[in-house]
């Protein structure tokens, strides 16, 4: 239950950490003239980088929803102090962190799913609006940058076709996940998409990736995803054992491991996510920039989608059994 | 170890995350009817690569001052409306004497460069700016 918010909040600052964007932006051009007054811009900066620090360690003490409410509040700051650099995965980490802190019902967590849906509602509908989109040319534009050259006008049809897709994937998961009976289809397009995403353009929009397929796999799959991964092919499907691996799901699944075996303390666990993540990430640049230098760039792209997968499948693993650590 | 149920009424607090999601909802309702994409989930669904230039009293603007001034890129994964607002914004709350004439080349998606004029009126803090579009210079 709420929990399983708890784990959420302390996956997504320790997962922060590791991909260092726990950092804030400088002010510039706020949203609100009176975040202006707030002192001189190190002062600012002083106060966000705090709530920042003293807020993760407090979400892994029994102090969690006011430092995960103080992390994200920190961070959605950050995105209200500066409009030129206006930052969509910064502000949707930092408002599931405060909503999780919110939450203290069954309610709370209806919000923090309402928040995924919007946000697809309001991803599908700003390129509904747009017609390049709808032509190919916004995805021409993003081809060109990711690969260094223009689709031409023979391949201006794939392009076209990428952002229809889009469009309806998008539109889809947002539907998929508001009814009950289709959450889990909305799960596995929203963690296929972003994790084709990842792999097909190298890039993980900061936190974004990490922030919606951990909320959405937390927060939306049911039970009966197990049923999919079930047969011989259980195993061979990557996207399957992340689900598998969900500990709220061990007592049924194939794989005979119940929670309370593999649980660590919080602390513990977190810092060994840490160590073993941060210098593989480190390698993994190394090895990114090497692959690029002899012109292996794919090469380097599926092995960060599969480093991403990588942590997403570590933080699940840790994940506890919600229903009996509620707080 | 401790195991509790859910609590099934709303707390106070909750009402504070119910506000959140209201603004997010209006966020994304009004974005049809705006021209910028800011809290509507889709502020980087454009590349808008910008040029701009200012004059003060007919005085060129130096570079750095644009840049300290309003801290856009030049380049960016932004959609075009939100670098319009941005200026705009920066410009209304800047003392009137003080404003400037601001000229914006902007190319959206690597398409035809299209110019806006952006002129806050110095006697009036509403929305009061003269924008011209027009196609490539």
């Amino acid at each position: 239950m709420t929990g399983d918010l708890r784990w959420l909040a302390r996956v997504i600052v320790t997962v922060s950490a590791i991909h260092s964007t726990t950092d804030v932006v400088p002010r510039q051009v706020p949203f609100l003239s009176v975040l202006s007054s707030v002192g001189p811009d190190r002062v600012w900066l002083a106060l966000l980088h705090s709530g920042v620090i003293v807020g993760s360690v407090l979400v892994f003490t029994s102090l969690w929803r006011f430092g995960s409410f103080i992390v994200g509040s920190s961070w959605v700051a950050a995105v209200l102090g500066n409009m030129p650099l206006f930052s969509n995965g910064r502000l949707l980490q930092g408002l599931v962190l405060v909503l999780c802190g919110l939450a203290v019902t069954e309610f709370g967590m209806h919000l923090v799913r309402a928040q995924m849906i919007i946000l697809y509602a309001g991803a599908a509908l700003s390129k509904t609006i747009d017609p390049d989109w709808w032509n190919g040319r916004f995805i021409a534009t993003l081809w060109e940058f990711h690969q260094g050259v223009r689709p031409g006008l023979s391949l201006m049809w794939l392009a076209q076709t990428v952002g229809i897709l889009t469009i309806v994937i998008e539109g889809a998961i947002a539907v998929t996940l508001s009814l009950p009976h289709t959450r889990n289809i909305g799960v596995v397009l929203s963690a296929t998409f972003h994790a084709l995403t990842v792999v097909f353009l190298s890039e993980d929009f900061g936190m974004f990736s990490y922030t919606v397929v951990l909320v959405t796999i937390a927060l939306f799959a049911t039970p009966s995803m197990m049923s999919i991964g079930r047969g011989r092919y259980a195993k061979l499907s990557a996207m399957t054992t992340v689900y598998e691996l969900r500990p709220s799901s061990f007592r049924t699944a194939p794989l005979g491991v119940t929670v309370g075996k593999r649980a660590l303390p919080a602390p513990i666990a977190f810092a060994l996510l840490t160590l073993a993540t941060a210098p593989g990430q480190v390698a993994l640049f190394g090895f990114a920039a090497g692959m690029s230098r002899v012109g292996l760039p794919h090469v380097r792209d599926t092995v960060f989608g599969l480093f991403i997968v990588l942590v997403i499948v570590v933080a699940l693993a840790l994940w506890p059994d919600s229903t009996g650590k509620d707080t | 170890m401790m195991t509790s149920r859910p609590r099934s009424r709303p707390r106070k607090r909750e009402w504070i995350a119910v506000l959140l999601i209201a603004a997010q909802i209006m966020g994304v309702a009004r974005m049809p009817f705006v021209r910028d994409r800011f809290f509507a989930w889709s502020p980087h669904d454009q590349r808008t690569d910008v040029t701009i230039t200012a004059t003060r009293n007919g005085v060129p603007v130096s570079q750095k001052a644009i840049a300290e001034r309003y801290g856009l890129p030049a380049t960016d994964w932004h959609h075009a409306g939100n670098v319009l607002r941005t200026i705009e914004v920066a410009e209304r709350r800047i003392t009137p004497s003080e404003r400037w004439i601001v000229r914006l080349v902007r190319s959206v998606n690597d398409g035809p460069d299209r110019i806006t004029i952006i002129a806050i009126a110095p006697t009036s803090s509403a929305a009061s700016s003269e924008r011209g579009d027009s196609g490539a210079p």
